[in-house]
């Protein structure tokens, strides 16, 4: 059961990395495969159908669609990683810290988590967009504020059961200290499920960046920014539907690709690390 | 351990098909809304985006003014039959309307009336103006005020501020710093029930001393999403949308897409502009070379006919010239010449030395950020116009769009180097010019707008003196000399979208955004 | 248990305080003025000088930013959280007049998604690896990729406009509460099947089950009666953490359906800076998360004999 398992994991493994890879590619090759200059303003030629000169119809500008989708690859992957990898970092040190030291710490640090967890988003993205001015450095500082509890919570579990495992009572036996402890032992053991949640982690904050900018507190406008193409393609949304569809086609694809490849991962991974995981 | 985890499964299952069955038919036993009006009954259903009691249009239906205004700004009689003013302008004899009576069959004469004004007078700027309130018989209202007050009758006029409320109307009954929370007023509707952001539904006053409604019976629905009001509309759930907001809630470019569903739409000018301001402090906007040339560069007939398929009109001065005090007599109006503005950007400096396709000075290209209020209507569409035509003169305009409070704090702190909002209109002053307001150097709200020494002393002198032909003279000095100093860039006029299903007649546009004429209205 | 239930409580009341002081705090510090916001909200014309001053002046906003927090806790300790600063209204009172919506929302929301999404991701672990198995779990995948407001938008076009088989917008009648309710029940399905699916295979793999196989059990009833019991933990805390934030207030589907529930009016409070609003709801939020929470940990103890809650879970 679990060989069959495995293989079919590989195969949607496969068809995540080879989407994602293909995002990636757009991104890269973004100047040489998109037709038009994504910001090139011509009004004469607004809200234009899907057709032949225009693969994906025109915007409320006459922007051609396809190659803003296609610049928009660029920020929503590039944005996501960078988001998850300091996501992925800060919530694997202090959750490390939190279930290796325990006691104190560990309860100032969960309660901090609670508040984080009890805090409605919305607020604190606000907050942070609102004070420091919307733009991208300021978008990734929101999503870290927000996301970083949720790796905080998984890692001080995985945390607690490496704890208990008999290769680090030896090596305080042996006289490490803590922090070497952590450096050495703990975190590169919680490390890879980590990456797993991380890889299914890429899907939600390409989805939180959409309904941030969405919402006019994530990328700004004239950026060709997938969820910032759907607030400016809104008010178009009954009379020329195109201007939405697209986009959002491309942030549902670009998130299953990256589903697709965290579950893959998980379904090939050893099934302990996938018990921490589910819970 | 086993029976009971699959008694609990099962508790746990019907609990949840239940609530689910409970909320649904807890739906079901409300009244069907859809439902058409019933047997001959004359109902109105609007389309309101805002919640009844939030909207200064929803209390327009339900309280009245002691005066109103036309579409060009002069006072003219509501609750105040006439009013005679002293030479001076501190002394305002209130004659009232005879035989008003308020929703609950309260009279209104002057000791209500004189109520209803300091209730007013204690929550608008003018109060610290007021003096004595006497009344000298039951239809007479005498004002003192200790200085002359030259917007008065205008903030008397605004719905919002100054509404003829009853004595009960307020909690503690009869107090002057009372909460409202009773609409009861003099209006042509009587507010019968009201559910909050969802509807409030009005009757006709049978008992109003104007111009009684034909409807009988009008519904606001809040619906917040303007294309979710446009479904309703199609859909006849309700019968107009639009008329209940001053900004336009219909997006202009639904407009074909209505008319051709058989759709009435109307679109009524108020005056109010859309308008981009320079910050008069930084050191580009400094020359008025330069203010004008950005004002030659943007060809205004195209962006309307483009961007909003021709439905507003082009705007080439800085507020409406109809209105009573407005630049109609101005000769600088503002076209589309690019030559003349390349030609006036090089008498001032900027040229393209470098060659890379954007101006420049003392090695610093000319390039500056357009700040951008979120929800500012039509503000993203126009902004990404201007930069366009801009970029063919060689400026660069970046954007920037902040969440509104915290655009306005920058506007208010002059941090911002050109900013985007629309002008005043009716019934404050339009065009900002008046004392503390936009163009005059004490409006703590605007610090980096164009502001200058002649300029104080001349709207100081209009708004000083109650002779009224002495000030529509300053007022064309004023406009005069703002237009040659183009202290902003004014864009189009913002029209106000009513559209209505074919069962609804009668439709006039009101004179302020902020009213609704329903008198005439029928529903067939 | 007892011990459980005091520790968690005060912890309770100690994050919601926090959090809504922090919230306070952080639009506190924001830039814009409630007084000029909510002036020009609901006058349509930029409000003079004056107007603000007075405006602040009337609602004690121009006091020390500490004074104004003493005089916030002052007024809960009697049970109050205050008046709204834009409707002149009692926090909670606003609050309530909402919940209801926003609770018929998510309760709709929930049972939708776990009356398809329980049987579907049941079904699937028994036949794992079939042709059907793989299809649930890709269109289940799918589901959670799709942008909530974009779905929700889409849908509108669809049965509201191209159709006009559903009213777009409204509360009343169970035809209103399709669309937000499928919109927001697409993604909670889906995520719920996959959960369901991979804890009850897991349980299958037990020893245990193995053993009432090898004893001749049926597979229906290994299933429904052994494998789900156990497989509930998970179920229940994904379903715990959703039901916090959908009575949170589904903030972009309440807006896309104009939806007369906490969410909208709670975002249009924050824009407006209507401080007593915002205090007041991020505690009541974080009191509905917090307790949800640990009805979801009660829960535990009654689904896992093994769960007592000696020590800190």
């Amino acid at each position: 059961m679990y060989i069959l398992e495995v293989t079919r994991g590989k195969k949607m493994l496969l068809t995540g990395s080879i989407l994602i890879f293909s995002f990636m590619a757009l991104a890269v090759f973004a100047l040489f495969i998109a037709p038009y200059d994504p910001d090139d303003v011509k009004v004469e030629e607004r809200l234009l159908p899907p057709g032949e000169h225009h693969l994906m119809g025109t915007d409320g500008f006459g922007r051609d669609i396809f190659s803003r989708v296609v610049f928009g690859t660029r920020y929503s992957l590039f944005l996501a990683l960078v988001v998850v990898s300091i996501n992925l970092l800060l919530g694997l040190m202090v959750g490390s810290i939190a279930g290796y030291f325990g006691g104190l710490v560990d309860e100032l640090i969960m309660r901090i988590v609670d508040i984080l967890l009890a805090f409605p988003n919305i607020i604190l993205a606000l907050c942070i967009v609102g004070v420091l001015g919307p733009s991208v450095q300021n978008l990734i500082l929101a999503l870290v504020a927000l996301g970083w509890v949720s790796y905080t919570r998984v890692s001080r579990g995985l945390v607690l059961s490496i704890k208990e495992q008999g290769f680090i009572g030896a090596a305080k036996a042996l006289g490490g200290s803590d922090m070497y402890i952590i450096m050495r032992h703990i975190i590169p053991n919680a490390f890879p499920p980590l990456l797993v949640l991380a890889t299914l982690h890429v899907s939600h904050i390409i989805l939180s960046i959409a309904a941030l900018s969405f919402l006019g507190l994530g990328v700004q406008a004239p950026t060709p920014e997938w969820g910032a193409m759907l607030s400016e393609g809104k008010q178009f949304i009954f009379t020329h539907p195109h201007v939405m569809i697209f986009p959002g086609l491309a942030i549902t694809l670009s998130v299953l690709s990256f589903n697709l490849l965290g579950e893959g991962l998980r379904d090939v991974l050893d099934p302990r690390a996938r018990e921490v995981l589910n819970v | 351990m086993q029976l009971k985890m699959k008694g609990y499964l099962r508790a746990v299952t019907i609990a949840l098909i239940s609530l689910f069955l409970i909320s649904a038919s807890a739906g079901c036993a409300k009244t069907d809304d859809k439902a058409p009006a019933a047997k001959g009954e004359k109902l109105l259903r609007l389309g309101a985006v805002k919640d009844f009691k939030e909207a200064i249009e929803g209390q327009n239906l339900v309280f009245e003014r002691f005066v109103g205004v036309d579409r060009k700004g002069n006072p003219v009689p509501q609750l105040a039959e006439s009013w005679d003013v002293s030479k001076d302008g501190k002394i305002y004899t209130f004659h009232l309307q005879k035989g008003v009576k308020f929703h609950n069959g309260t009279v209104f004469d002057a000791s209500a009336a004189k109520f209803a004004f300091q209730w007013i007078a204690n929550q608008a700027p003018f109060g610290s103006y007021v003096g004595r309130v006497e009344t000298p018989d039951d239809n007479t209202l005498k004002l003192y005020f200790k200085e002359y007050y030259a917007p008065l009758l205008l903030d008397l006029a605004s719905g919002w501020t100054s509404p003829v409320i009853c004595p009960e109307a307020v909690e503690p009954v009869g107090s002057v710093d009372g909460k409202l929370t009773n609409f009861i007023g003099t209006g042509p509707f009587k507010l019968v029930t009201y559910e909050k952001d969802k509807q409030a539904v009005l009757v006709r006053n049978d008992n109003y001393w104007g111009n009684k409604p034909k409807v009988e019976k009008v519904i606001w629905k809040t619906i917040p999403d303007p294309h979710a009001q446009i479904v309703a509309l199609k859909a006849g759930e309700v019968d107009t949308i639009g008329i209940t907001e001053h900004h336009s809630s219909i997006p202009y470019v639904e407009v074909p897409g209505l008319r051709k569903a058989g759709i009435k739409v109307e679109a009524t000018s108020y005056g109010r502009y859309q308008v981009l301001e320079f910050n008069c402090q930084k050191e580009q906007f400094n020359d008025k070379r330069v203010r004008l040339a950005l004002n030659l560069a943007i060809d205004r007939e195209k962006m309307v006919k483009e961007l909003f398929g021709g439905l507003p009109e082009p705007a080439y001065t800085i507020t409406a010239p109809w209105f009573k005090y407005g630049p109609s007599n101005v000769k600088q109006k503002y076209g589309y010449d690019p030559e003349k503005a390349k030609q006036l950007l090089a008498e001032a400096g900027w040229k393209d030395t470098d060659g890379d396709g954007i101006l420049d000075k003392n090695g610093k290209p000319f390039a500056f950020e357009l700040l951008i209020p979120a929800g500012e209507a039509n503000a993203d569409a126009v902004a990404v116009f201007v930069q366009s035509e801009l970029k063919k003169i060689g400026v660069q305009m970046k954007l920037l769009t902040l969440e509104s409070g915290a655009a306005w704090d920058r506007s208010g702190k002059g941090e911002y180097d050109m900013f985007v909002h629309h002008s005043f209109c009716l019934p404050s002053i339009p065009g900002g010019i008046g004392i503390g307001q936009k163009y005059h150097s004490k409006s703590k709200s605007w610090p980096a707008a164009y502001h200058a020494q002649e300029l104080d002393r001349l709207i100081e002198k209009a708004w000083g003196n109650p002779d009224e032909s002495e000030r529509k003279k300053i007022c064309d000095e004023i406009w005069e000399m703002l237009h040659q100093e183009a202290p902003c860039i004014p864009l189009y006029d913002i029209v106000k979208v009513v559209a209505y299903r074919d069962n609804v007649s009668g439709f006039k546009p009101a004179p302020t955004m902020f009213d609704m004429e329903l008198q005439y209205i029928e529903v067939k | 248990m007892r011990r459980l239930l005091i520790q968690r409580l005060v912890s309770a009341v100690f994050v919601m305080l926090i959090a809504s002081f922090l919230s306070f705090s952080l639009l506190f510090s924001a830039p814009g003025n409630p007084a000029e916001t909510i002036l020009r909200q609901q006058s349509g014309l930029d409000p003079a000088y004056d107007e603000i001053e007075l405006f602040m002046k009337r609602h004690d906003l121009s006091r020390p930013f500490l004074v104004q927090c003493l005089q916030w806790l002052y007024l809960l300790t009697h049970g109050k959280l205050g008046v709204s600063l834009r409707t002149g209204e009692p926090v909670l009172e606003e609050f309530t007049a909402r919940f209801g919506a926003t609770f018929q929302l998510a309760v709709a929301v929930m049972a939708l998604s776990v009356i398809i999404g329980l049987p579907i991701g049941v079904f699937a672990a028994t036949k794992p690896n079939s042709l059907i198995d793989h299809i649930i779990r890709v269109v289940s995948l799918a589901g959670i990729s799709i942008p909530e407001f974009w779905l929700g938008l889409m849908l509108m076009l669809c049965f509201s406009l191209v159709l006009g088989w559903l009213p777009c917008f409204g509360h009343g009648t169970v035809r209103h509460l399709v669309l937000p309710v499928v919109t927001l029940a697409v993604g909670i399905t889906a995520s719920l099947i996959r959960f369901v699916r991979t804890s009850i295979l897991e349980v299958l793999n037990l020893d245990y089950i193995k053993t009432a196989k090898a004893k001749g059990l049926r597979e229906v009833v290994i299933v429904w009666k052994h494998a789900l019991k156990n497989a509930l933990i998970p179920v229940v805390t994904i379903l715990g953490t959703q039901l916090g934030h959908l009575l949170a207030g589904a903030v972009i589907v309440e807006t896309v359906f104009s939806w007369p529930g906490v969410g909208k009016f709670f975002v249009d409070s924050i824009y407006a800076r209507d401080y007593p609003v915002i205090q007041g709801f991020v505690l009541i939020i974080a009191a509905t998360y917090v307790l949800v929470n640990l009805l979801v940990d009660i829960l535990y103890v009654y689904l896992d004999p093994r769960v007592r809650y000696e020590g800190r879970s």
